[in-house]
């Protein structure tokens, strides 16, 4: 009996050891520093050095929000800071509710761990802050993080009011007049979605508004290059002081015409944030035109909420770059005179360099003078050399004998709404397994704008004879 | 020993009878939901569930069989998902405690095997069976024990070879003691079970017998092993090539005098596309030249998503065991390949697409669409889609597909391959190229290079010169059609340029290209590691294997591929430790 008694006590103490171990187990994954007795907001105000921020907190009505149930992170600057605080944020209640808010995010953030990480974070003004390594925007993060039941809480060196973003900057700042002036004017008048009445939707499923719908204006620059308001971006943009404004757009003039500005100011955005210090020589802009920059231009630089701002006395654009070289490829037509469909082939073939490339060919369609359009915009007035490359009778091809294809170009000057006029502009004769651009002739837009071009057959139906092949057309300017 | 000792001790004993009488009573009542092994061969229904029950467990081989034979090879990689043992597998560097390197799996369907294939003799003998069921029942079962041998000693080299039943689980922990002999002792042993069992048609029960039916949506007649594959790939690694061609010309020319004319001549013969079901297994685009408008759901993908009572599949496929969406265990190759729906171990390596890559078709499209219609291009990387292919696309709640194993494209290779070997290498290039006819036709030709016969004689040379197994007849003219008509080549049915006519004798070159045309027509399906064992031992020469694993580790950047080669240059490597836990 005193045995089993003996072994119970033992299984009785194996199983209590057993127990003592999983405790030792929980130790290791317990969190440490974490206070879950009080919310951000009794935290804020537990601590005497930051006991403006947390009246200011609690004046614009925030100590309600930080002790809600979701998470928020606070970046609390310390009495010091706040005493350089300028007097027109202090004294009016908007502008310091915006102050406030631009120190609170609504997540719990963990600090970078190292001093290259970064973070962005929205904060909840809609803003985004920056954190490298121990900093918050421009301010030094003061010792770690202090978390508790609803988030976070960091001491900051500095204040950190809230910094305009791109766009907001280039209104309200008069580096570039001539520049800001064209560029916040370029708008045009959409239909107010938002008010309109919708009556009902077309069968593609568009709506259908009330006749004289509500118009706002909408900035071009943001539809046709960058909507520098966007806050979850960066931009690195360039403001171009009015003297070199005036020299880039008079380079312009002869082959953007009228819409010269628009070509200078096309060029000015880039995605991503290049500071002063980190700017190569040469950066392409959004829609890939290289932008020369000289370090020593740089007139002044402001870092914005969605990227920088740098003001310049000088981009001396290249020429070659705004009147560039470009291509048609066949086998990203616009339309085609009727669907041809069932004819109409892109293929991928490999050249006798066995390098891949890709065209179309419309083969045996049975329609005579049958064409494909291809359109491009925003061609630059200038004599370009065009040369064509369209390989005939490869691999797999049935077109083996030679054929003629034909270039019109539309004329929008003897043109009429109800008549489109197409210029003959060279006929192309495609022998068979001719790898190498042919040269097509000189060619020079009546204006600056859209090129519209159709590629068409011979004047027969035959098959062989009615064959349209085009790999490329390449537009080679003649500058100076 | 006092009254009351004697008493007690009387009593004691007394009471301990009546508990273990009682206790014998419990265990002697028939279990209502389980089958004793007593009552499980009653007769021939009988045979059928343990036929039935086999494959069932067989089933659960392919993912063990898949990743052996893909992973170990050049063609299949792991992602970044995958576990340290499957990473081994892939870089030849298994350590013992590999999960993935463990036979028992294999030897508990052989056990199995073993078990039915005593107790169908023994139901023979008792007249519980007909003689014809027992010849089918047990061919059947013994001609799959050969194939997972086969595997085995592919895998593990050597391996001991257990044909006795073992009806207890304990009896499988002394397993490791049995002595194992040498893969050609293996090879030579499964010959001569294999060619002495009594039934070995290419089909394992003739339509009527009660095994083939139509249920859940699949028939199940090609869902048993085809006995003469097994044979002519034992004799095929045995490098006997006539006996080889003579099992397999057998599958290529089982339903020549079938009646329905489509069957007669698309069935296993690798057949250009002739606007019918029976014959969609070509690589197809709606429009010649242009590579956007390549065929998903028609052509040479809908062979490996269609049911298996659809004519495309039955027309290629000769042995493939469908899984269903409804019952367990589904499609274990969704885990292993989908990034949506499983866990994505496995991928497609960048030399198994540099390989379809490398090829050109005959419409100048620089590529092999076959690469196309095997994986798919996500955004997590490439997954392969030829082991998930299914009628109805995979889901979470639908993980069907099939598990193809014996289809004509590897049976005109391995075919082929034997026929090179034997001296008939034209002939294997014919098959490998654009057809018995295209090939061996030597008349009057159109300008655009069809053939128009003019004469008899000229008729009389689209067929080849060779006597059985090799002669394959291909004549055809607008009034009579030879069975091997239709006939295309494997490359011409994928739409590639035929191979230069100088490979027509060069025995070992095309047996080479050869095998390279089966990283581009079989890649994932579990042949790839046998095909470069086999050829490797065969000419003697590792590097054949060691530069293609090392070409597709280097390619896809593992550390190890140096090492690796140096290792499979030594035979004695391509084998798993052969380890009995």
């Amino acid at each position: 009996m005193k045995t089993n008694i003996l072994h119970t006590i033992l299984l009785l103490s194996t199983i209590f050891w057993l127990s003592a171990c999983k405790d030792v187990l929980e130790e290791h994954t317990e969190i440490v520093n974490v206070d879950n007795t009080i919310d951000v907001f009794q935290k804020l105000s537990a601590q005497p050095n930051l006991s403006k921020f947390s009246d200011f907190v609690r004046s614009t009505g925030y100590d309600k929000l930080l002790a809600s149930s979701q998470n928020y992170t606070v970046w609390a600057p310390t009495n010091d800071a706040l005493t350089s605080l300028d007097a027109a944020i202090s004294s009016d209640p908007a502008k310091l509710k915006d102050f406030v808010a631009n120190h609170i995010a609504l997540t719990t953030v963990v600090a970078p761990k190292t001093a290259s990480d970064t973070l962005r974070i929205q904060l909840i003004n809609k803003k985004f802050a920056t954190l490298v390594g121990n900093t918050f925007e421009e301010a030094a993060v003061t010792g770690g993080g202090q978390f508790v039941k609803n988030g976070a809480l960091y001491t900051i060196d500095k204040a950190v009011p809230t910094k305009f973003n791109v766009w907001e900057y280039m209104l309200s700042s008069a580096d570039a007049p001539l520049q800001t002036n064209y560029i916040s004017n370029i708008s045009s008048m959409v239909i107010d979605t938002a008010n309109a009445v919708i009556i009902g939707y077309n069968n593609s499923g568009n709506p259908i508004f009330a006749a004289n719908p509500p118009m706002v204006s909408r900035n071009l620059y943001w539809t046709t290059v960058a909507d520098l308001r966007t806050e979850n971006q960066q931009y690195t943009f360039f403001m171009l002081q009015d003297a070199a404004f005036n020299s880039e757009t008079a380079k312009l003039t002869p082959y953007y015409s009228l819409f010269d500005k628009l070509g200078l100011v096309s060029d000015f955005t880039v995605k991503g944030l290049y500071t002063a210090d980190k700017l190569p020589d040469t950066l392409l802009s959004t829609r890939g035109v290289k932008i020369p920059i000289s370090k020593a231009a740089i007139v002044k630089s402001y870092k914005a909420s969605n990227g920088i701002v740098h003001v310049m006395s000088a981009l001396p654009f290249r020429l070659k770059d705004k009147v560039p070289t470009f291509k048609i490829e066949g086998e990203l037509p616009f339309s085609f005179r009727i669907n041809r469909d069932g004819n109409t082939l892109y293929r991928t073939k490999l050249d006798n360099k066995g390098v891949q490339y890709k065209d179309i060919e419309v083969y045996d369609h049975s329609v005579s003078e049958y064409y494909i359009r291809y359109l491009r915009s925003n061609v630059p007035v200038a004599k370009y050399k065009v040369y064509a490359r369209a390989v005939a009778g490869a691999a797999g091809d049935a077109q083996v004998a030679a054929f003629t294809q034909r270039y019109f170009i539309f004329n929008p000057l003897t043109s009429t709404p109800t008549a489109p006029v197409y210029d003959l502009f060279a006929t192309h004769n495609v022998t068979p397994l001719n790898y190498d651009e042919v040269y097509m002739g000189e060619f020079t837009p009546k204006q600056f704008g859209l090129l519209d071009l159709r590629l068409t057959s011979a004047a027969s139906t035959a098959k062989n004879v009615s064959t349209l092949i085009l790999d490329y057309l390449r537009f080679e300017p003649i500058l100076p | 020993m006092d009254f009351n000792k004697k008493v007690i001790a009387l009593l004691a004993v007394a009471l301990l009878a009546t508990g273990s009488w009682s206790c014998k009573k419990i265990i002697d009542e028939e279990p209502e939901a389980t089958l004793d092994v007593s009552n499980a061969y009653r007769n021939s229904t009988d045979a059928d569930a343990a036929v039935i029950g086999i494959y069932g467990q067989f089933l659960g081989l392919q993912k063990t069989y898949i990743l052996q034979n893909e992973l170990r090879a050049d063609l299949v990689n792991v992602t970044a998902n995958a576990d340290p043992y499957l990473k081994q597998l892939a870089n030849h560097s298994v350590t013992k405690d590999n999960p993935y390197i463990d036979p028992r799996p294999y030897y508990k369907v052989i056990l199995n095997c073993n078990d039915a294939l005593k107790n169908f003799q023994l139901m023979r003998d008792d007249f519980r069976m007909s003689v014809d069921d027992y010849n089918k029942h047990y061919s059947d079962i013994g001609a799959l024990r050969s194939w997972i041998y086969l595997q085995l000693g592919i895998q593990y080299g050597s391996v001991p070879y257990i044909t006795n039943p073992v009806e207890n689980v304990d009896d499988i922990k002394n397993l490791s003691a049995y002595p194992r002999i040498s893969f050609e002792e293996l090879l030579t042993k499964l010959i001569d079970f294999t060619e002495k069992l009594p039934y070995k048609e290419v089909y394992a029960y003739p339509t009527g017998n009660p095994l083939v039916i139509t249920i859940d949506g699949n028939n199940t007649q090609k869902i048993f092993i085809c006995k003469p594959f097994v044979l002519g790939d034992l004799y095929l690694w045995s490098n006997n090539y006539l006996k080889a061609a003579e099992n397999y010309s057998k599958i290529l020319n089982v339903e020549n005098n079938n009646t329905n004319i489509n069957i007669a001549f698309d069935s296993y013969k690798v057949v250009y596309y002739g606007n019918s079901g029976y014959n969609d297994q070509a690589v197809r685009y709606a429009k010649y030249q242009d590579e956007s408008t390549l065929l998903y759901d028609q052509g040479w993908k809908s062979m490996f998503s269609a049911q298996n009572t659809n004519n495309v599949w039955n027309s290629e496929f000769f042995w493939g065991i469908p899984y269903s969406s409804s019952f367990k265990p589904g499609n274990p190759m969704i885990e292993l390949c989908s990034p949506v729906y499983g866990k994505y171990l496995i991928k497609p390596s960048k030399a198994a697409i540099d390989n379809w890559n490398a090829q050109r078709q005959n419409s100048g499209i620089p590529y092999d669409a076959r690469g196309r219609l095997s994986y798919e291009t996500t955004a997590t990387g490439p997954a392969i889609t030829k082991l998930t292919d299914n009628i109805i696309p995979v889901t979470n709640l639908n993980k069907g597909g099939k598990w193809g194993i014996y289809r004509a494209g590897l049976l005109h290779l391995r075919y082929s391959e034997a026929a090179n070997r034997d001296g008939k290498s034209k002939l294997g290039w014919a098959l490998l190229n654009i057809g018995i006819a295209n090939t061996f036709y030597t008349g009057t030709r159109s300008s655009a290079g069809a053939p128009t016969p003019v004469s008899f004689d000229e008729i009389n040379t689209m067929q080849t010169p060779y006597p059985a197994p090799y002669y394959l007849d291909a004549r055809n003219n607008n009034d009579y059609k030879s069975p091997w008509y239709r006939n295309t080549g494997i490359r011409n049915r994928a739409g590639l340029t035929p191979l230069d006519a100088s490979l027509q004798s060069d025995m070992i070159g095309l047996e080479g290209k050869l095998i390279d045309e089966g990283a581009l027509e079989l890649a994932f399906e579990g042949n790839r590691w046998p095909d470069l064992v086999r050829i490797a031992r065969r000419q003697n020469n590792p590097a054949f294997l060691a530069e293609r694993v090392y070409q597709k580790l280097l390619k896809d950047g593992d550390p190890t591929a140096s090492s690796a080669r140096a290792k499979l240059l030594n035979p004695e490597n391509w084998y798993l430790p052969f380890e009995w836990k």
